[in-house]
């Protein structure tokens, strides 16, 4: 075998072995944000499940607040019945859709309830009761961490494909498009500053 | 901030650093090779005599394969060296936490910091899209510090110190747990591994240096010949290049090291603003501890050994270019660039400080602290086979019921707690001094409440004494500054009323000190200083020989047996001699000690309380009273058996 002939087999090998290493690396951020997704399921209905607890302890102290209590269990079963559907119909867009503004409800019926439960200190200082709310900001603060966590990763995702000479290989083996971010379909909501009325 | 731009610089630093610590070893093996073939052309030029010594003659005359091989086997035994430091700590996460004395949180706690700092784990791992690593809490460290463990994200494990799990806010919890996430993420406690295994091998070139240049200074030294012998010579160069190459390889080395390990640090507080899109909460976080006093102190034995592992630094440093963390205003600066320099300043939450085992146990505190009262006593008793100590009526509350309910109720609120330390420093004959100096120190609810203990406790029997002041003094730890601040002046003036100092009141009073003076002050640990037992024997002599004084009958045998144990001649001192300063002081100087050395002592202590087959309150009292001072606390299980 002549020299040549050793050089270029040998510049084969290690091209080879650097596409197979970009390769799987593709392969493993591409997971890494489909999983991302599955987790923002597992806590909204983390959510679901925490919110009749909720209501069960503050309906003792709540009497004169039957109303408000209504309203965050017709809004949670609303949220609830929308992330079923979501499941059942393998992720359609329009019932996402549905899903975010059933969530929105939740939202704001769950802050209506935490402004009543400041004017009573007696439910806030009940052992049950703070269990709860620990409970509750912790499973907000997971919905948004997992949202969060699943843009991080299709963010890396998208940045690792397009560089060079990534992008070679990712064109090449079937990685052609780019992941999308997740948005908020509540966008305009969330952008228009909250109104305060006095009347 | 723009925490990904951080993340991209920090981690555009540590992968040149790295590269950097890379070259370094290549030059490294290269300049040792060098020397090498050196030393052997040169005994080759030597034994021939044929030449003059010239550089082209050594390039010409070098054995290339020779050289190459010589190479091969200098990177192999650093290698091996890097290699097995490698196996010996990268263990998995949840060895090292435990053997930092962590205990993993069960996932149903009940306890409302232990629930939200697992729930706070949990978040950062959606966060982060990792798996949920288990949570170790460090249930005796105050300090506010947190470490990842393991070397891969499948076995790592994050830890807090109680002191972190209480003192911070739920933001300021997050942003650290955020910043340990992102060294298990980034492979940082892999690569610090390897680091640290590699200049192990470095050092260990310095190492073979040493061992050369001591064996051929010895030869000599034996042999004083006149004749020049070249060989010989050589060997002595070559160990001083090796020792040398060693010595500033390690230096430099360590240095870069150091280096990289403050880049993974930026990189952890950027990405930990990542997690959880809050530069306040991980800033606050570093801003509680630069104005917490116990600061971010970790005290296991191991933990420095560790340190590259932790969030803050785990001991003071005087020389930062070895430290493994930045300083804590820069890393505040680069997350809160418009901070003004000020600190926040936490005082401890002492009562959530203490973690509630006795309540998951299902015991009430009460019957607990009676158990661990009696258990003290038992322990001892068995500990040394002692038979009559075992009959020994041991719980407070089985000698006088009526007073035991109110001791137990004083023993857990502050005020009891000084009121019931300071009744065993009182007396009658000095009653009215005492009662005067009560009055001036300005602690309301004190005044009469001592001399009406004092009066209770004087029956109180001389075993009973140690369990109730060890009750004491965790609720003490609850008392403010100032507070702590009189009540030591005060206990101070009550030692001092009869003019003359006991050894019960020394006792007491360093207990006291050596307990509680960390909660409120900032300590500086001892240095340790002495190396060998032979530049400790006069005061050895004075502390055994106090002890067998106290204890025993036959003072001098008992002495002897302490001597022997420590495998020292020692002199008994004239029993005239020993007083409670020379005793004191004595001791001070054993504090010094290395702290292997301190549990030998201990030891000896122990055999000389344990001579006559007897362990009396006083002397038990005295031995952990010394284990506080020389800051070398031993559980009573760990109390050496003392069978002659």
């Amino acid at each position: 075998m002549s020299v040549q002939s050793i050089v270029l087999l040998s510049t084969l090998a290690i091209l080879c072995l650097w596409s197979i290493a970009i390769y799987n690396q593709l392969v493993a951020l591409g997971n890494r944000h489909k999983n991302a997704f599955a987790q923002i399921e597992v806590q909204l209905k983390r959510r679901h499940d925490l919110i009749p607890n909720l209501v069960e302890t503050a309906k003792g102290y709540l009497q004169h607040e039957r109303e408000t209590l209504e309203a965050v269990i017709s809004a949670r079963n609303e949220a609830s019945a929308a992330l079923q559907a979501v499941t059942a119909s393998n992720i359609d867009p329009g019932a996402v859709k549905n899903l975010s503004g059933a969530e929105g409800l939740l939202g704001s019926a769950l802050g209506k309830l935490n402004v009543v439960m400041e004017a009573y200190p007696d439910l806030k200082a009940s052992s049950n009761m703070q269990q709860l709310s620990e409970e509750l900001a912790s499973t907000e603060n997971r919905v948004a961490f997992a949202r969060q966590g699943f843009n991080d990763s299709v963010m890396g995702y998208n940045t690792y494909r397009q560089s060079f000479p990534n992008v070679l290989i990712a064109n090449f083996f079937g990685h052609r498009e780019d992941a999308s971010l997740l948005e908020f379909e509540d966008s305009p909501q969330i952008q228009t500053a909250p109104s305060v009325k006095f009347s | 901030m723009d925490f990904f731009r951080e993340q991209d610089i920090a981690r555009r630093n540590s992968r040149l650093l790295t590269l950097l610590f890379g070259i370094a070893v290549l030059v490294l093996i290269v300049l040792t090779n060098i020397l090498l073939a050196g030393a052997l052309f040169f005994q080759d030029m030597t034994a021939s005599r044929a030449h003059d010594t010239g550089l082209e003659e050594f390039f010409y005359s070098v054995n290339w394969r020779l050289f190459f091989s010589v190479g091969g086997v200098i990177s192999g035994v650093i290698g091996v060296v890097a290699l097995f430091n490698w196996l010996r700590f990268s263990q998995g996460g949840s060895t090292v936490a435990e053997a930092l004395g962590g205990r993993r949180l069960p996932s149903a706690t009940t306890d409302p910091f232990e629930r939200r700092a697992q729930n706070i784990v949990q978040e950062i791992a959606l966060a982060s899209n990792m798996p949920v690593p288990p949570l170790y809490v460090l249930d005796e460290e105050r300090g506010i510090n947190a470490f990842a463990a393991g070397v891969s994200p499948a076995d790592a494990v994050v830890a807090v110190t109680r002191g972190a799990m209480v003192q911070l806010t739920r933001d300021e919890l997050q942003g650290v747990i955020g910043h340990e996430f992102s060294h298990i993420l980034n492979g940082d406690m892999r690569l610090s591994i390897r680091l640290a295994a590699m200049l192990r091998g470095i050092t260990f070139i310095g190492d073979v240096g040493a061992v050369l240049l001591r064996s051929t200074t010895r030869a000599r030294v034996r042999r004083r010949s006149g004749s020049k012998n070249n060989s010989e010579a050589v060997a002595l160069v070559l160990g001083l290049g090796l020792y040398l190459i060693g010595l500033l390889g390690g230096i430099m080395a360590g240095i870069i090291k150091s280096a990289i390990s403050k880049q993974k640090e930026y990189l952890a507080d950027a990405s930990a603003v990542q997690f959880t899109r809050n530069p306040d909460g991980i800033a606050n976080a570093l801003k509680v501890i630069g104005g917490y006093t116990p600061g971010t102190l970790v005290h296991t034995a191991r933990a420095e050994e560790l340190s590259h592992l932790f969030f803050g630094q785990v001991k003071h440093r005087l020389w930062s270019l070895f430290a493994t963390h930045p300083p804590l205003d820069r890393r505040i600066k680069r997350l809160d660039p418009d901070w003004n320099g000020e600190f926040t300043a936490r005082r401890p939450d002492h009562a959530a400080l203490e973690p509630n085992l006795a309540d998951e146990m299902g015991m009430p505190q009460a019957s607990r602290a009676l158990a661990a009262a009696a258990s003290i006593t038992t322990m001892a008793a068995v500990e040394f086979q002692d038979p009559p100590a075992a009959t020994m009526d041991v719980s407070i509350a089985a000698t006088t019921p009526e007073l035991a309910a109110t001791v137990l109720e004083d023993a857990r609120e502050p005020l009891g707690a000084m009121s019931l330390v300071l009744a065993l420093l009182w007396h009658a004959d000095t009653a009215e001094a005492q009662a005067q100096a009560v009055q001036a120190a300005e602690i309301p609810g004190l005044e009469g409440m001592v001399a009406q203990r004092g009066r209770e406790l004087a029956a109180l029997a001389p075993e009973l004494k140690l369990p109730l002041i060890e009750m004491c003094l965790p609720t003490l730890k609850g008392i403010s500054a100032t507070q702590y601040e009189r009540f030591k002046r005060l206990l101070l003036q009550f030692i001092r009323a009869d003019q003359r100092i006991d050894l019960f009141e020394w006792c007491l009073f360093q207990l006291v000190r050596h307990y509680l003076d960390p909660e409120f002050t900032r300590i500086k640990p001892a240095r340790p200083r002495y190396g060998a037992l032979a530049e400790l024997d006069h005061s050895l002599a004075i502390a055994l020989g106090t002890l067998a004084a106290l204890g025993s009958e036959d003072t001098a045998q008992a002495f002897a047996r302490g001597a022997e144990v420590l495998n020292r001649p020692l002199q008994l001192p004239p029993i005239a001699e020993l007083g409670v300063q020379p005793f004191s002081k004595a001791i001070d100087q054993l504090a010094s000690a290395y702290p292997l050395l301190k549990v030998s002592i201990l030891k000896a202590l122990a055999s000389v309380a344990a001579h006559d087959g007897r362990v009396c309150p006083q002397e038990l009292t005295l031995i952990k009273a010394i284990a506080a001072v020389i800051d070398c606390p031993v559980p009573n299980h760990m109390l050496p058996t003392g069978a002659p």
